[in-house]
């Protein structure tokens, strides 16, 4: 319904250029401008949750100063069309998103490049013009952003009324990007009338290596996590009793993180904690580690020195030597009390998975037992972490742990789980 | 030394007896400033902007080759110094011929072309393809003195040194690029061209430095993976690092291509990891033949979808060259063998064999066991490095 609403002013701001602005010519220039355009969206990639531009921006710029102020708009919205057919929401099927996705773009994109026209010379552009148009060019980019901002807003409000939507300034690096993207193409734009079209192919060709680098590099980056996951789900499938403990870890982390407010590099980092320590297990002793009773106090100590071999080759990885300062950190917060917000955040979330899945020396203890258990060392992991944890657990209406009032069947089912396992 | 101070003088003297000394000068302080904004390389670790100097100043000059080529001997040694006082890095040794020799190739092919095709006025198709060749011609002539000079050739091949440096060329061909826009556009849009071509390198510039640091993340990493069944106590401590280094080295030898050197490097770091899984008892009892480590290593591997190749390179370690009796399988991948061949050659060092006991035992098993060329190569590397008895 609101697809088709979105939809509908899409079309209408269309039609209404249609009558207004002139048809860009020529046409095979327009076409590859098009074609430019297209491919610049689809390979655009999207790096964490902070950039999130897309560089074919750059080419909407360049083409609205080279088809002039007469038909600038038409020109522009007229490449954005094609990006309705996004093969990600075709694949998935997302009917009223790309509908959603195609009115807030021709929209946004018509009254940003609205704004943009007025800043272009009404004859001949000559260098003199160049300021204005640049000037013109980062306005532009900041209505377009702000714009496409609101209508997302307006939507993700009424399509997913739970989701929050960050406030528009959190997004700064987004807006400087897309005014940089939006000032180069209007200065190629410039460029191209000046010069002629031999800035083109070399224009193409230096921003294409980077976009080229950047996918690459995302690419790498996600292998590189995709890696480390690998070898410690192999790690941990070892231990039935400490299955999919790192994932579960991390996340308790992510949703406690929403509750505290943290950056999301913090987060990521806080992620990479949780992935990477459990394989210090890989160098202990399999005796060990799965013993029937609780570890003395000297076997502890051998446990944590074989955990600390691994620790310390990890940490020989420079980016992941402050995943692992935050793991060793955690551990020795009950005799400092100033341990960081990460460690505390991570020590809790590590301590309530633990508490909540069995031990090969104990069964797992009920949720409210752990939070009862969390809260007793409230400050040892400060009681604003150990409360953003239970809010997040409780909000979302998940329990772990035993059942808080075990039937007797239950009983005799863990009872024969625990016989089996041994 | 004194190519250091003889140089920078010679292009002085130069540019004051012809007269474009204000030339000269700019363009060789965009020398110096091209060092101190030097890119990330991913092979020759920095990558000085010297190729987009030339590229602009060529253009923007209208091939005054004279005032390019005394602007190169001030600002290329001067900036060749910044590099070295504040990196200090070993990498530099090179740099300085390398880069020399790429703007006389340079040079030498634009102007030699511009005279030869003397009707090329006016900035546009022809003095971009002048630029383009000439460019082609320095990032080839910089990359074959670097394989020459490199001190690595020990370890080495020249031709591996001379392939890998060739992988270089996205950053070489984003600073033809720029130095192109700038040098294009110029003459119309005057300062202007600066924020056009600098905005395009930004980009390049910052995705190549995060591209670059991320592979040297993603290098340590395995490198670390690859130390955890040693740090388990399964295999002789640097068993991983040490095969990693001689299969690169054997991989060099046979004259694999790049990516499969890599992929034979990650091979080599992790084929043991699967000894993790099989140290539990429940599994340690039963006891475990290389078939399983091999087949463990690569489930592990395989968990990681960017490593699958890795994956099937490691399955197929433990098996051998040929089964007496069988014909040899042709299916075989040959960088399972250089693994193959490299560890057991670690692992005899390792229990106190001497060098040339440890190649006798391969050799033995060479007529079933491992591949007699890749022992020969090994042997080869082993000689190079000048490994005793060898």
């Amino acid at each position: 319904m609101l697809g088709v609403g979105f939809a509908g002013a899409g079309v209408c701001a269309l039609v209404g250029l249609f009558l207004v602005q002139d048809l860009p010519e020529p046409f095979w220039l327009w076409s590859l401008f098009a074609v430019f355009f297209v491919a610049l969206d689809y390979s655009a990639v999207e790096v964490n949750d902070r950039l999130l531009v897309s560089s074919a921006v750059m080419v909407v710029f360049a083409g609205a100063v080279v088809f002039g102020r007469e038909s600038a708009v038409l020109a522009a919205v007229l490449m954005v069309v094609p990006s309705i057919l996004h093969p990600q929401d075709l694949k998935r099927r997302q009917w009223a998103l790309a509908l959603a996705n195609f009115g807030q773009f021709v929209v946004s994109m018509t009254l940003a490049i609205a704004v943009f026209s007025l800043f272009l010379p009404v004859g001949e552009t000559t260098r003199g013009d160049l300021p204005l148009i640049i000037a013109g060019a980062a306005l532009a980019a900041i209505v377009y952003d702000w714009l496409s901002f609101r209508i997302v807003a307006i939507a993700t409000s009424v399509l997913y009324p739970e989701r929050e939507v960050r406030p528009w300034t959190q997004l700064l690096p987004n807006h400087l990007a897309l005014s940089v993207l939006a000032v180069l193409g209007a200065g190629l734009g410039v460029a191209y009338l000046i010069v002629g079209p031999v800035i083109l192919p070399i224009g193409v060709f230096a921003f294409g290596v980077g976009q080229i680098a950047f996918a690459s590099y995302a690419q790498l980056r996600e292998a590189h996590e995709a890696t480390i996951r690998g070898v410690v789900k192999a790690v941990e499938a070892l231990d039935p009793y400490t299955r999919g403990h790192s994932e579960r870890v991390a996340y308790f982390i992510d949703i406690s993180a929403a509750e505290l407010d943290l950056a999301p590099e913090t987060v990521q980092r806080l992620r990479w904690a949780a992935l990477i320590h459990g394989m210090g297990r890989v160098a202990v002793p399999p005796s060990l580690l799965h013993t029937e009773s609780r570890l003395t106090a000297d076997e502890n100590a051998r446990v944590e020195r074989h955990m600390r071999v691994v620790e310390e080759l990890l940490s020989d990885v420079q980016f992941l030597a402050p995943m692992v300062e935050i793991v060793t950190g955690s551990r020795t917060l009950a005799e400092r009390p100033d341990g960081s917000l990460e460690e505390r955040l991570f020590a809790a979330a590590d301590r309530f998975d633990t508490l909540t899945t069995a031990r090969s020396y104990r069964a797992a203890v009920t949720q409210a037992e752990a939070f009862d258990e969390l809260r007793q060392h409230a400050d040892e992991f400060g009681s604003e972490v150990v409360e953003a944890l239970i809010g997040a657990i409780t909000g979302r209406g998940e329990v772990y742990g035993s059942p808080d009032e075990a039937t007797a069947a239950e009983v005799e089912r863990l009872v024969r789980d625990r016989a089996m396992r041994a | 030394m004194t190519l250091l101070a003889g140089l920078p003088a010679a292009g002085l003297v130069a540019a004051a007896l012809w007269g474009d000394l204000l030339a000269v000068l700019a363009v060789g302080a965009a020398f110096l400033a091209g060092h101190a904004a030097a890119m990330p390389s991913r092979v020759t670790r920095v990558q000085p902007l010297s190729s987009a100097v030339a590229v602009a100043a060529t253009l923007t000059l209208r091939f005054s080759m004279a005032t390019l080529a005394c602007a190169g001997a001030i600002g290329i040694p001067a900036g060749w110094l910044f590099i070295r006082i504040r990196h200090g890095i070993r990498s530099a040794d090179d740099l300085l011929p390398a880069q020399l020799a790429g703007l006389g190739v340079f040079i030498a092919v634009a102007g030699g072309i511009h005279e030869w095709m003397p009707h090329s006025h006016g900035a546009g198709w022809p003095h971009l393809s002048i630029v383009v060749a000439a460019s082609v011609a320095w990032y080839l002539m910089s990359v074959f003195v670097r394989a020459l000079l490199s001190g690595t050739h020990q370890r080495l091949t020249r031709r591996l040194v001379f392939f890998s440096g060739l992988a270089d060329w996205p950053a070489h061909f984003v600073l033809l690029a720029s130095g192109a826009i700038y040098g294009v556009t110029e003459p119309d849009v005057g300062w202007w061209a600066l924020l056009l071509a600098t905005v395009p390198y930004g980009f390049a510039h910052v995705s190549l430095r995060r591209l670059a640091a991320t592979e040297e993340t993603y290098r340590q990493t395995i490198r670390t993976l690859g130390r955890i069944p040693e740090a388990a106590g399964l295999t002789p401590p640097g068993h991983g690092a040490r095969v990693a280094d001689g299969a690169v080295a054997v991989a060099g030898e046979l004259g694999l291509s790049r990516g499969a050197t890599e992929r034979i490097e990650f091979a080599a770091h992790l084929h043991d990891i699967g000894r993790v899984v099989l140290a539990d008892p429940a599994v340690a009892g039963g006891g475990h033949t290389d078939r399983d480590v091999a087949q463990w290593s690569s489930a592990i591997i395989a968990e990681a979808p960017y490593l699958e190749p890795v994956a099937s390179i490691v399955s197929e370690t433990h098996r051998g060259y040929r089964r007496p009796g069988e014909v040899r399988d042709e299916d075989l991948p040959v960088a399972a063998q250089v693994v193959r061949v490299t560890a057991a050659y670690d692992l005899a060092i390792s229990e106190g064999m001497e060098p040339v006991d440890a190649l006798e035992v391969l050799h033995r098993g060479a007529a079933y066991d491992y591949d007699p060329v890749i022992v020969a190569a090994l042997r080869r590397v082993l000689q190079r490095r000048g490994v005793a008895g060898t």
